[in-house]
């Protein structure tokens, strides 16, 4: 069973997400121990960040690339 | 393009199907409430046009990119949908500062224009609508059958959606509670615990319903990426108690 990742650690990821447009989105389970966070676009050496810290525990970040998602009407 | 952008008498889960000031997108299956009564289930961007549509609004099928005109082809009308919420300033400051830059790039004879959105994001769980079927109807998804219920997804499960794009194809669920920005023609909207599946969808296989091996609704899919590798879904659970409703099974 995957552990979720609480509160903090989402609105952390969400002013990420208000920082660099291209993290669209995240999984609100714990990955292998990793929060698993999905980017628009492949080239992110922007993206400085490459963890997050909770209660004094550093918390990795695994990207995965994905692309844009869209409303799937023709 | 196969039948599935056809007409269809009676409907079926599977096809074309729209409101009818939009493109097309897919009728997932029929849900039905706790009188008895059935209706077709999609997505509010499929039957409500994105929040614009309004309640009694014919449905089309084939959907209007396929064909679809009033008013041989009216299958519905709408009867309810769960309003997509996307970000939107409320702050007097920003809006006053726009009116103003926007007066001057008038006045400087410019085409641009300023527009405030807030960084806040409200949170979408569903992208669904419902329809008062006209026509008769066949309680089955093409080429996958009558469904048996709804059920919860498991992570790593084999699932199977029957789209108006892509037709039938089979996946696998990657999650079961991811957070996700997605584009619609009013811009990005922050949808949360949505279904992440490995599958084939392309526009148009918006509405499309998500079953497991068992034969059980899990997921009604909504979004995808650009290349078509990754498809979105509600979970149904979440649907049915946002729409009162369940999975039709008779």
């Amino acid at each position: 069973m995957e552990e979720l990742i609480d509160e903090m650690i989402i609105g952390k990821i969400r002013s990420l997400m208000v920082k660099f447009p291209e993290i669209i989105g995240y999984d609100r389970k714990l990955r292998n121990g990793k929060i698993r966070v999905y980017t628009s676009k492949s080239e992110i050496q922007n993206i400085t960040v490459k963890s997050i810290k909770v209660k004094g525990k550093e918390i990795p970040i695994e990207f995965f690339y994905i692309g844009n998602v869209r409303a799937l009407g023709d | 393009m196969d039948s599935r952008v056809q007409r269809f008498r009676p409907l079926v889960g599977g096809i074309s199907i729209g409101h009818k000031n939009i493109t097309a997108g897919t009728l997932g299956c029929f849900v039905e409430d706790i009188n008895g009564k059935i209706y077709i289930l999609s997505n509010n961007h499929i039957l409500a046009n994105e929040n614009d549509a309004k309640i009694g609004d014919e449905i089309l099928q084939p959907a209007p990119y396929d064909g679809g005109k009033i008013p041989d082809d009216v299958v519905g009308k709408l009867y309810k949908f769960v309003e997509i919420k996307f970000p939107e300033s409320s702050c007097l400051l920003s809006s006053i500062i726009v009116k103003i830059l926007n007066f001057i790039s008038k006045i400087l004879g410019r085409k641009t224009r300023f527009k405030i959105y807030s960084t806040e994001y409200p949170q979408n769980e569903v992208d669904c609508a419902i329809a008062e079927p006209t026509v008769e109807i066949n309680n089955e998804i093409l080429e996958i059958g009558k469904p048996k219920g709804s059920a919860r997804v498991k992570e790593g499960e084999k699932v199977m959606k029957s789209g108006r794009t892509t037709g039938l194809t089979e996946g696998e669920v990657i999650s079961e509670s991811v957070d996700v920005k997605v584009w619609y023609s009013k811009g990005q909207a922050l949808f949360v615990n949505q279904i992440l599946v490995r599958t084939n969808v392309q526009g148009g296989d918006s509405g499309s319903a998500l079953v497991n091996k068992d034969g059980y609704v899990v997921g009604l899919i909504f979004a995808g990426t650009e290349d078509g590798s990754i498809g979105i879904a509600n979970h149904i659970y979440k649907v049915e108690e946002a729409l009162g409703v369940k999975v039709c099974t008779r």
